[in-house]
This record gives C-alpha cells, structure tokens and sequence, in this order.
C-alpha cells in the first residue's frame, strides 16, 4: 500500500519536517487527526468547551513533544494517547466527587444492544458523555480504547476491581439511559 | 468485552467530528510562545556559574594556602635573607688575602650553606655578592643581622657557622650579603595580603585552633535534619482572603526532613567553605470534609395492572432519592526540593574537643517537585496536585530560587579524624512556590536539628 500522501508530502516526511519547527508541516498533521481527535476528547468530557480545552492542550503537547515519538506505534496511537492522557490528567485536576448513583433497585427495563446499533455516532458520544466522571472515564477506556482493567487502574490509579465495578454500573446507566429515549421515543 | 462494548467501539472508534473554529490559530500562538521561552531557566545556568566560580575560589585559595604556608615556612629566613646583611668582621692581623682569593673561598662556601640551612627550612641560598664593607673595631668575629628579633636561633647558629668558615679564611674587611631565591611566593603573598580578609586569615593561621589543631584543610559532611516546616500562605488581593483561610484550616503542617552532604574546605583558622547536595521534603496534612456530600439514589417501582388476576400491563415510575453523606479526604502533601548549598562556617568558641560555630549561606534550588492534594480555587473542592502537571496555568513553579540559610553547629570529636555534628538550623524561602497566576504565595519556613558525621581528610 502506498502511504497516504497530504500535500505531496508523506506522514514520515511530515513528522520530519515538524521536528525541525515546519508549522505548514504540523498544519497539515492537524488537519490530518483533528477530526478524530476531537471526537475522542468530546467523549472523555461532559462539555465541548472542556473538550476543546483538552483537544488543544494535547495537540501542543504533540508538536511540542514530536521528538519523543519512536515509531514503534502508529503516529495516529500515539496522538491518541496524548488526548487521552490529557483529558486523564484534566479530570484528576477536577474537583473530587465521589459520585455514586445506587443501582441497585434498577433490575430490568433497561435497553438491550440491538438499541443501541440503532444509535448514530453523535447519539452514542452524547450518551458517554452524560456518563458520571470516572465511570466514563473506564468505559471509554475499556469499551472504545480496549485498555484492560489492570492498565486502568495503573492509569487511574484505582483497584482493578473498581474499575470492573465502575465499568457494569456504567453499562447498566447507559442501557437505562437509551431505555428511557426509546420510551419517549415511542 | 461484551456486545455493548463492540456496538460503542464499532461506531467511535473511529468516529471524527468538527474542529473548533480557531483551534489551529491557537495552537500556533501557544507553540509560538513556547519558542520563546528560554529552554533552561536562568536561574539554572545561574547556579551553573555560581558553582563554577565557587570552585574556581576554592582552587584559588588553595594554590594561595600553599604558597603562604611555603612563606610561612620560609618566613624567618626569607626576611633574613632579603633584608639583612650579615657582616662578618675580621680582626685585621688575619686579614692578609686580597678580594680574588676571598671570592674563591666563598665560591666554596654555597655548598655549605645548602646543607646547613636549605634542606632544613625549605628554602636555596645562595651568595651572590662578597663586597667590602666598613670594618668595626669594636665587633670581632660577630655575627651581626638587622631584623634580629625575627631570626630564630638556628638560622643564627647557621649564619655563625658561615661568618666561622668566612673568619678562618683571614680577610680583612669583608662582608657577605646573602639573598633567598623566594621572589615567586613572596609575590604572591604581598598580593594577597592587599585583601583585608585574607590578611587576617593569614594573621589568624598563624594561632593554632585547638579543636582543628593537626586536622585537615578537606572535610566531609553527611547529615539527616528533623524538621518543622511551616508553610506561610498570603492572599495576593483582598478577594483571596477567604481561600487562603479555607487552605489554612485544611492544611496542617506535618514532620519534615532533609538529609545531605556537604564539602567542607578551611580557608582559615575559623573559616571553612562548604558546598554539596541537600534534599528537603516538607509535608504536610489535608484534610476536607465535605458535610454536604450527598448521594443521588434512583429508585425505580414498577406498578404492575391486574385485569382478573392476570397482569395486563406496568407502569413504570423513577424516583430520584437525595441520601444525605460525608465525604472525608485525607492526603498527605509533599513538597520536595534539591538543593546546592552554599555556605560559610565561621567557628565561635572552640577548645581541644569541642567547637561552636555559626554556619551562614544561602540554598541554591536545583529543583522542585509536589505531590497532594488542596482546595480549588475556584470552587473551593479539593482538587489533586502533582508535579507531572505540564498545565501551563499550573499552581506551583518548577524551581523555588534561592533559600537563605542559617544555624548553629556544635562539634565534638570522636575521633581523630570524625566528628558528630549538632546543628539546629533555619531556611526562610524568599521565592513563593506558586506561580504569578496563582492567587496565594506560599512559602516554606523551616527549622529543625540536623544531626552528622564530619570526616576529615
């Protein structure tokens, strides 16, 4: 396969050009993954000016940190990870609630997955959003990014089993949510 | 990973969206600014050349010791020899040679003066001039020598000797003037000793210090210290007031500690140098609690509709139930530091076995780390703390600048070469923690007593 060309310029030859301060090079990088990357900070926030906060912090993170990048991963990765370690490091800053919402009187009427394929991608991103703060942390984490429990809770540094806890409740409170837009729906 | 799990990853995954407008423009301002910043601190490259130049005096004064302590050694004889003439006067029914026999009889003469004199007191004589003098009557076979009261008596024993073997050579009107070869350190000496303070140490050298008497000029010091770290916040403006108040109640200052080395160097009979490494952790206690902390129950009944015993539909109604809590946080913060002291230690009192003295300097920040937890300015939550945090609108700064140091050292030897140290101590930041933005400044006042081991080289 013939790598991606963007201004006749490849993505290594891009990323070499940043290094060396090419800011048309590091436009062309952000036009590139600004998209996506907006799309995983919206998910790891409840609002979009929180997420554009994270979304711009994490990519002068990556231009200003371009030379750490190894190669061993994808360049999309490890901009990823850069977002995600922000919005991580942005919600420790945030102020500590310990929000637990008891679930445990919500035993059936909660949506099933064939509801949720139904859901667009905004439809989805809105409804992981709306989820409390260190369960959508987990959720994202595990459901979209495929970390393992033992990785989240090193990265969050919490019990793995907390994680895995933090992680049904967070299922549960989706499948409730899209209960309750498919009753109004009807 | 379930099949709620795969639906979410299938659809997000790769899921793009808008760009916020300006986004790019941005960035590109705040990379900009990021050019511009000095990679390194100035206040790195500061203690850079603070340690140079601290190095370069200490080798300084040393090459400076050695050649005062070589001029101390030649003291007596270099003066006599520049400064006196030693007048060997013959009585004249011996004096029968002419000059040209005289030169080659002291031409014999260095060999001996060499021996007696250069290898016992470090310093090469030479004669370099036999000239006639006048011959007093009244002085025969007398050695005399201006400056007498600083010839010590073997130098005296020496110069007989000379003017016996110049008497036995029976010349009439004779004199010998004999010059030190020393001019290199002389030199030196007299241009140091325009420096009043290191004429006095020069001076003070010449005492002998009977709790370093026979020790060395090169130390080592390793030291842990118990401490109080007190941490003084300030509201910047009146409206921060309230916050500071908030933080005070919340944050209780715990035991603290620091450890180090030291190198010590003597530059005087009470003076040393000292140099090294110092690490200080100041911690302190947080503790919130948040009475208002309630948790959020939904309670979900199902009402069930019974049409002759049968269930022929539900309803369903939620419930949002407000169960009133306490939240409790407790952390433990840390603030760290490494620190290139550089102090001056002046010894007060001191007898064969014991010594005070008064150590004085500053604490140059290498750097500064933190680690906890405190209440949000803004909404007065607690939020966590870390170094780690590269936010540019961080609270605290990466480097806490210079610390002034002081305290009182007690020594005692326990044996020929090792002391114990006492040394109750204070350090007063005068740079705050927090950074420009940061609406308190929080400085750390420590005091505490740091217990050691002096070795000495």
């Amino acid at each position: 396969m013939s790598p991606l060309l963007v201004n006749g310029r490849t993505e290594k030859e891009l990323i070499k050009a940043c290094l060396s301060g090419d800011r048309l090079a590091q436009r062309d990088i952000f036009n590139m993954y600004a998209g996506k990357m907006m799309a995983v900070c919206l998910r790891y926030t409840r609002h979009r000016l929180e997420a554009e906060d994270i979304f711009q912090d994490a990519f002068v993170k990556v231009f200003s940190h371009m030379h750490e990048f190894e190669g061993g991963g994808t360049f999309e990765g490890w901009i990823r990870k850069i977002m995600i370690n922000t919005a991580i490091k942005n919600n420790k800053k945030k102020s500590v609630t310990n929000e637990d919402i008891g679930l445990d009187h919500i035993k059936e009427d909660f949506a099933g997955p064939e509801v949720f394929s139904s859901l667009n991608e905004e439809e989805l991103t809105k409804l992981v959003s709306s989820l409390p703060e260190g369960y959508r942390m987990i959720f994202n984490l595990f459901a979209i990014e495929g970390y393992t429990h033992k990785e989240i809770s090193e990265l969050l540094n919490i019990e793995e089993s907390t994680s895995r806890s933090q992680l049904a409740k967070a299922r549960r409170i989706l499948q409730v949510k899209v209960h309750e837009l498919y009753k109004v729906a009807v | 990973m379930n099949q709620l799990d795969k639906i979410f990853r299938h659809k997000l995954e790769h899921h793009t969206t808008d760009v916020p407008a300006g986004a790019w423009e941005n960035i590109v301002s705040r990379l900009d600014a990021e050019d511009k910043k000095p990679k390194r601190p100035f206040l790195f490259y500061g203690s850079i050349l603070f340690v140079l130049l601290t190095a370069s005096f200490a080798f300084f004064i040393y090459e400076w010791r050695n050649s005062a302590v070589a001029e101390n050694k030649g003291k007596v004889t270099g003066h006599v020899i520049s400064n006196t003439v030693a007048t060997v006067t013959i009585p004249e029914n011996q004096t029968t040679a002419q000059n040209g026999t005289v030169d080659n009889s002291v031409a014999s003469t260095p060999g001996r003066i060499n021996t007696d004199i250069s290898p016992a007191r470090g310093i090469n004589l030479s004669t370099r001039r036999l000239a006639s003098a006048d011959l007093s009557p009244r002085q025969n076979n007398i050695l005399t020598a201006e400056n007498a009261d600083v010839v010590p008596e073997q130098n005296a024993s020496a110069l007989t000797a000379i003017a016996s073997d110049m008497a036995g050579l029976s010349h009439t009107r004779t004199a010998i003037e004999v010059a030190a070869p020393l001019e290199s350190p002389v030199k030196k000496v007299k241009f140091f000793r325009e420096l009043k303070f290191m004429t006095l140490a020069l001076k003070e050298k010449a005492a002998a210090c009977p709790f370093n008497a026979g020790g060395s000029d090169k130390s080592l010091d390793v030291y842990f210290s118990h401490d109080y770290a007190h941490s003084q916040l300030a509201p910047k403006d009146e409206s921060a007031q309230d916050y500071a108040a908030s933080r005070n109640q919340t944050e209780s200052p715990m035991y603290s500690f620091s450890a180090g080395v030291r190198f010590g160097y003597n530059v005087g009979y009470r003076w040393n140098l000292y140099t090294g490494f110092n690490y200080s952790q100041a911690n302190e206690k947080f503790e919130y609690i948040d009475p208002e902390s309630n948790q959020i129950r939904i309670i979900t009944i199902k009402d069930y509709i019974y049409e002759n015993g049968k269930i022929v539909d539900s309803v369903l109604t939620e419930e949002k139930v407000v169960v009133p809590g306490t939240t409790k946080v407790k952390v433990y913060n840390k603030y760290r530091t490494f620190d290139l002291p550089l102090l001056a230690r002046y010894t007060l009192l001191a007898n064969s076995s014991m010594s005070l003295s008064a150590v004085g300097g500053l604490y140059v920040n290498l750097a500064f780390s933190e680690k906890g937890m405190m209440l949000d300015m803004d909404n007065e939550k607690p939020v966590k703390f870390t170094s780690q945090d590269t936010d540019p609108q961080g609270i605290f700064r990466s480097q806490v600048g210079i610390t002034p140091y002081a305290s009182l050292s007690m020594a005692y030897h326990l044996t020929g070469n090792m002391d114990l140290l006492i040394e109750p101590n204070a350090r007063f930041q005068t740079k705050s923690l927090t950074s420009d933005l940061y609406p308190l400044s929080q400085r750390f006042n420590t005091f505490g007593i740091s217990t050691g081991l002096r070795y000495k080289f």
